[in-house]
């Protein structure tokens, strides 16, 4: 692999409870290499809802 | 309800019922060993949800790179209280990662007590992630009232 022709690519997926910092590497119209990191922004469930007691 | 008693809850200091449930051991009742808590990843596909009750292997993504079966570790702070909430979860800011790791459509971290039978604690779903050949990293939220992992209300 020529690293030279490889194209990086960065951006943010935006979410009300969680941001993902994308990484990405092209290498013409083939994805390389593809990295997260997911900053959670607050404890959820499945369902959005924290654990209540009445 | 008592504020207090919603923190205890998480420290395990409270024994309801009249029968006694199975427990693996702490070693001390004075000074107990804090279990060992463990983060799986989990398909788009896999049904894991408020009804799951144990880890299981069914639907995990498949083991990559340092990702194995089980997940990994991580380390639950002491829980706190605040006002009328207590809350636990790790530290402000931690993160949990695996790398040279490829794994296709997941949007689901189990987090599940490895010590007490692998029993199911809380299910935390995200957009579905596909990573190749990469790293995964989770940043845990502020480990407060209100944002922390595990809160009681």
């Amino acid at each position: 692999m020529d690293e030279s022709e490889l194209v990086k690519k960065e951006y943010v997926e935006e979410h009300p409870e969680h941001d993902g910092h994308i990484t990405e590497y092209w290498l013409k119209d083939e994805l390389v290499h593809r990295s997260v990191h997911l900053f959670m922004k607050k404890g959820l469930d499945v369902f959005g809802q924290s654990a209540v007691l009445a | 309800m008592c504020n207090s008693f919603k923190q205890e809850l998480m420290r395990g200091q409270h024994l309801f019922g009249t029968t006694s449930p199975t427990l693996v051991s702490r070693t001390s009742l004075t000074a107990p060993t804090p279990d060992v808590f463990r983060i799986a990843l989990y398909l788009a596909s896999a049904t894991v949800n408020a009804s799951t009750t144990t880890y299981s292997a069914t639907g995990e993504v498949p083991n990559s790179g340092t990702y194995t079966a089980g997940g990994s570790i991580i380390t639950i702070q002491d829980p706190g209280l605040t006002g009328t909430t207590a809350f636990a979860g790790p530290t402000s800011a931690s993160t949990v990662s695996w790398t040279t790791f490829t794994g296709t459509a997941f949007d689901c971290a189990l987090i599940y007590n490895s010590t007490q039978g692998n029993r199911a604690v809380s299910v935390h779903t995200f957009a579905s992630q596909t990573i190749t050949a990469g790293t995964f990293t989770i940043t845990f939220p502020t480990n407060a009232a209100g944002t922390a992992i595990l809160n009681l209300a």
